[in-house]
């Protein structure tokens, strides 16, 4: 008896603290539906009526369409994925089995860049793109992607190569396989948990990011979904804040698919890697 | 017959660390030679210079009479089966065996024809679609012979391919192997710690030691006329007994026993297998333990000068500890060793 109420105790105290925790997330969906006035007086979550006005004017509120939007927060994300998975993964290989003089200094310096704010390396690199002529479109945002500049995931995947088995390699190798048909044929496809992790990572964090489209992107029309969502609280006109909340609880839904789909992976990268923000 | 291998000074150092010490080594055609020695002592780094994984640093590798110390791994026309079998965990079996011929561009019908052909003298057809994973630890050993066999090499490496079985699978497959071997008839190189697997399978054994070549030849050479000490005390269980001694006067004293009259000049240690020793007339040595296997009985027996005399003798004998039991050490048993370990033959 003792038992069951303490745990029954334990659920509440824990069901208490998720409230908390989501109630932010709740009051946003729920401030979507109600009229603008509501928004700020009325603090429970549950909107007195489901009345989707907010989703429809604010599809269409700014100047560009949030179709557009979410086009460009896409393309972003998905070359983000594919850069990282291709770039992070081969650097990885090479960190982890390749033979190669100065491997092990330059190993370091990449773990040491994990050490950097981003805010450090933020105006070199603007002057760099902006020489190049890349600042205003996608690319200061993608091109590093392809390039290993993530040395977070790089790290990842060098900790996983190492797991597997250097006798897999001696095998392939006496099979005939160079580094490459190594790398291709026996060690990605035996990677899915990392690359998993490192593409919901990627992609969360791209799909997220302001800070990079706030500085790289200057037209409205190649603006990225969280750059458009601050477009609504402009300091020289009205906010509209139910659009706002509309807009942003339809910006987490490809976040939240994305969760449900790959949960598994997301848990066992985690539990993999140790892996918290 | 001609040559398949021929090992020619081959030293191979780690950094500074030496590991192995001008090895000269020939095998025939056909050959089954087995490697043995204890962990540490370079016979898998030997193998893998052979396989082409590790690079000798000094010496050369020729395969069929050709030169390879510097020729890749896949084109040494070798074929290697791995300690923990190395099979890649997501292909299938038949993947896993049709891999390697993939990769140097053969046509599907003839990988398709190997694979089957590898499959049935293995017993593995059923089994063709199914993962590592779902298969039992002999059943994996087999899929990475069979994925040797595909390749049809000139030369098998095996490296400890038993060492992860139980002992009665261990049993089983040894036999298999060297079934196999009989039926292929190719050279085969098998590296192994283990004697009995050394004794059972091979043609030719290559004792290793501290990076050196100890002896080479038959097993039972290696067993009836072990070239040093180390030999001697490798080969064989219950292992030889080695007891040091010296010249008193005419004859040889070792252990406080009075072992034989005239020995070889320079000998100061001998050795006798337990299994030479017999009960009855000569010495009599107290029991210190008495080891029943049913058919034969383990005596170990102390040495008047300390340290234990051990003896094989047929049928079950209950021995209390203590008692005084009667044995003879025959001359014709005796080996001899001088001051540096080597065997003195006689003359």
């Amino acid at each position: 008896m003792k038992t069951t109420r303490a745990r029954l105790l334990t659920h509440a105290g824990l069901a208490l603290a998720s409230l908390v925790m989501i109630y932010p997330v709740l009051w946003m969906v729920g401030s979507a539906f109600k009229p603008e006035n509501a928004i700020f007086t009325d603090l429970t979550p549950i909107p007195r009526s489901l009345d989707p006005v907010n989703f429809v004017v604010g599809w269409n509120a700014l100047a560009v369409g949030f179709d557009r939007f979410f086009w460009n927060s896409a393309v972003i994300a998905t070359l983000a994925v594919a850069g990282n998975l291709m770039a992070c993964s081969l650097a990885g290989f090479a960190f982890a089995r390749l033979e190669f003089p100065g491997r092990k200094l330059c190993f370091a310096l990449m773990m040491m860049t994990l050490m950097l704010p981003y805010h450090v390396t933020l105006i070199p690199q603007y002057v760099l793109f902006l020489q190049l002529g890349w600042v205003d479109t996608i690319l200061p945002l993608v091109v590093p992607k392809f390039l290993a500049a993530d040395a977070f995931f790089i790290f990842l995947f060098v900790q996983f190569f190492r797991g597997i088995p250097r006798e897999l390699d001696e095998a392939a190798v006496m099979d005939g396989c160079g580094p490459w048909r190594i790398y291709w044929r026996i060690l990605l496809p035996l990677s899915t948990p990392v690359m998993g992790t490192a593409a919901i990572f990627t992609f969360i964090w791209t799909w997220d990011d302001f800070f990079g489209p706030l500085i790289y992107l200057n037209d409205i029309q190649s603006y990225t979904v969280p750059l458009a969502l601050r477009t609504f609280v402009d300091s020289t006109s009205q906010s509209s804040w139910g659009q706002l909340f509309a807009m942003s609880t339809l910006s987490l839904v490809p976040v939240f698919l994305f969760f449900v789909f790959f949960q598994n992976l997301i848990i066992q990268g985690i539990a993999m890697s140790g892996l918290k923000r | 017959m001609s040559e398949a291998l021929r090992l020619t000074g081959i030293e191979k150092r780690f950094g500074t660390t030496p590991v192995l010490h001008g090895i000269d080594l020939a095998i025939a055609q056909g050959e089954f030679v087995v490697f043995v020695g204890p962990s540490g002592c370079g016979k898998s780094t030997l193998l893998r210079l052979i396989a082409g994984l590790d690079q000798p640093s000094a010496g050369t590798i020729a395969i069929t009479g050709k030169d390879m110390t510097t020729t890749p791994a896949a084109s040494r026309g070798i074929a290697m089966v791995f300690q923990s079998y190395a099979l890649y965990p997501h292909m299938t079996v038949y993947a896993n065996m049709a891999f390697g011929l993939e990769t140097q561009r053969f046509a599907k019908p003839e990988i398709d024809r190997r694979v089957r052909a590898a499959a049935e003298l293995l017993k593995l057809d059923q089994l063709l679609d199914r993962k590592p994973k779902a298969l039992s630890g002999g059943q994996r050993q087999r899929v990475a012979i069979g994925r040797a066999i595909v390749r049809e090499p000139v030369l098998f490496l095996f490296d400890e391919p038993l060492s992860n079985l139980d002992a009665e699978l261990r049993v089983q497959m040894r036999v298999e192997i060297a079934r196999l071997h009989k039926r292929l008839g190719v050279t085969s190189i098998y590296v192994t710690h283990d004697q009995v697997e050394a004794m059972t399978m091979a043609d030719r054994i290559v004792v290793l030691n501290g990076g050196r070549v100890q002896q080479v030849g038959s097993p039972l050479e290696l067993y009836n006329q072990p070239a040093n000490r180390f030999v001697a005390g490798f080969l064989g269980a219950p292992r030889m007994n080695l007891i040091d001694g010296e010249r008193v006067a005419a004859s040889f004293v070792a252990g406080g026993l009075e072992i034989a009259s005239s020995p070889p000049a320079g000998a100061t240690a001998i050795g006798i297998r337990p299994e030479a020793i017999t009960l009855g007339a000569g010495h009599t040595l107290p029991v210190l333990l008495a080891e029943q296997l049913g058919a034969e009985t383990i005596l170990h027996l102390a040495l008047p000068a300390g340290g234990e005399l051990v003896a094989t003798v047929p049928g079950q004998h209950r021995f209390p500890v203590g008692e005084l039991v009667p044995i003879s050490l025959p001359t014709t048993a005796l080996h001899w060793f001088d001051g540096a370990g080597v065997a003195i033959r006689p003359t």
